[in-house]
């Protein structure tokens, strides 16, 4: 009997634990715009560089994409209908991505005014941290198609340190559409197919 | 007036029973967290230990230098030797924790948060500096500044997960190193570097380990 309960506990606390990697995951599909949203901004920055060699485009540019993706982001947890509460999971990946932002925004700039830096030292450290967020989500929600987006991101810091500029700048563009753009856009398919299967269970 | 009475009594059961299992449900997240906090507690001496390889590895890339090795030819030796003591610390760990009496190591959800963003930081780490010195990119103030800004981008995540404002403050002293290292001279930032290591990893670490030896001393009194 006591065996029994302490057997139905463990189930208990196992089937708690898959259903908060189960909405860990949700969760990133639900935020599978962002993927694309910074991806565009990405290319708007890379364009603008390109253009006009302003050194100060990339600082606008995500400073501008931050404005609008707060308010998106406020817009739908307001509008959201089914408030959960917050999970270890969510948790974890929240920290991560705040993480990443904080280091990202600390380190480029100040390379930038001790004039360390160049599009290859770039394209390498925005790609390696992009792989250490994505590596980490990928692991703790268990998804390899973010695993395998870190690996992308991984390849692209090695093969940017390598090349002519132009090389570093394709390699970069490439890492953007397949980490970004794609995978972006494959996460709100599977959202999209997961929330018309919860309607149709419904 | 006797069905409705019952309707009330049915409707409070169900209330108190989810009631139960929401405090259940967050007894269970609070013991998970206070887990997670325990184990990194119990890996107070592999903080101390990396902190004695990252001393270990500087001497070993000075005493390098000065053998007319090429930069990308140390630090591919620095990254080997502290991948090897990193290799060799996690063996003796996962052996000891195999030996302890009724210390099993299940990978718990915030066990693997923690293991794959220090996972995914070494990876990375390893990654960078060593193509960026075989690129001929590298030199030691940006070889610091991204080992202070991965080192504090891990911290912080863990001290998010974990909810430990200690962990958090070893963070913004390895990012503080990165800014220092981006902005000040190669002998500010070696110096940066050797005082964040010692009070991230030495100083925290042995504090980690003090903590968890006051738990078990308190888990053998209560016992």
């Amino acid at each position: 009997m006591n065996a029994n309960a302490e057997e139905l506990e463990l189930k208990d606390r196992l089937s708690l634990i898959e259903t908060m990697i189960a909405e860990g995951r949700r969760s990133t599909g639900r935020w599978a715009w962002t993927f694309v949203f910074w991806g565009v901004a990405y290319y708007i920055a890379i364009g603008w560089t390109a253009y006009n060699q302003w050194p100060w485009a990339w600082l606008v540019t995500m400073v501008s994409a931050w404005i609008p993706c707060w308010f998106i982001i406020r817009r739908q947890r307001k509008n959201s209908t089914n408030r959960r509460p917050e999970t270890t999971v969510g948790r974890a990946i929240f920290s991560i991505w705040v993480a990443m932002g904080i280091s990202m925004s600390l380190l480029l700039p100040a390379l930038g005014f001790s004039g360390r830096f160049n599009q290859h030292i770039f394209v390498a450290i925005v790609a390696a941290m992009l792989g250490v967020a994505n590596g980490a989500s990928g692991m703790i929600i268990r998804w390899k198609a973010q695993i395998a987006n870190a690996m992308v991101w991984w390849a692209a810091s090695v093969a940017a340190c390598y090349g002519s500029e132009n090389q570093c700048t394709v390699v970069f563009l490439v890492a953007i559409f397949f980490c970004q753009i794609v995978f972006g856009v494959y996460g709100m398919i599977c959202e999209a197919h997961e929330r018309r299967q919860d309607a149709s269970h419904a | 007036m006797p069905e409705r009475m019952e309707i009330e009594r049915r409707i409070v059961m169900t209330t108190s029973a989810e009631e139960q299992n929401l405090k259940d449900r967050i007894s269970l997240i609070e013991t998970m967290i206070a887990e997670g906090r325990r184990k990194t507690q119990s890996w107070g001496w592999f903080f101390v230990f990396c902190g004695v390889a990252y001393f270990i590895c500087i001497a070993g890339s000075v005493w390098f230098k000065s053998h007319h090795s090429s930069p990308a030819q140390r630090w591919m030796i620095v990254i080997i030797q502290f991948l090897i003591f990193v290799i060799a610390a996690v063996r003796i760990n996962v052996s000891f924790q195999k030996r302890g009496k009724g210390m099993k190591w299940p990978m718990g959800t915030l066990d693997r948060a923690l293991f794959s963003i220090w996972l995914s930081a070494g990876i990375s780490m390893a990654v960078l500096i060593v193509s960026l010195g075989y690129g001929g990119l590298s030199n030691s103030n940006l070889v610091v500044a991204v080992i202070g800004t991965l080192l504090g981008m891990a911290n912080a995540t863990s001290s998010g997960i974990l909810k430990w404002k200690l962990q958090f403050a070893c963070a913004v002293i390895w990012w503080a190193t990165a800014a220092i290292s981006c902005l000040g001279t190669q002998r500010q930032s070696f110096i940066a570097l050797l005082v964040a290591n010692f009070f991230c990893q030495i100083v925290f670490g042995v504090y980690g380990m003090i903590c968890e030896a006051r738990e078990l001393r308190q888990g053998a009194v209560h016992a």
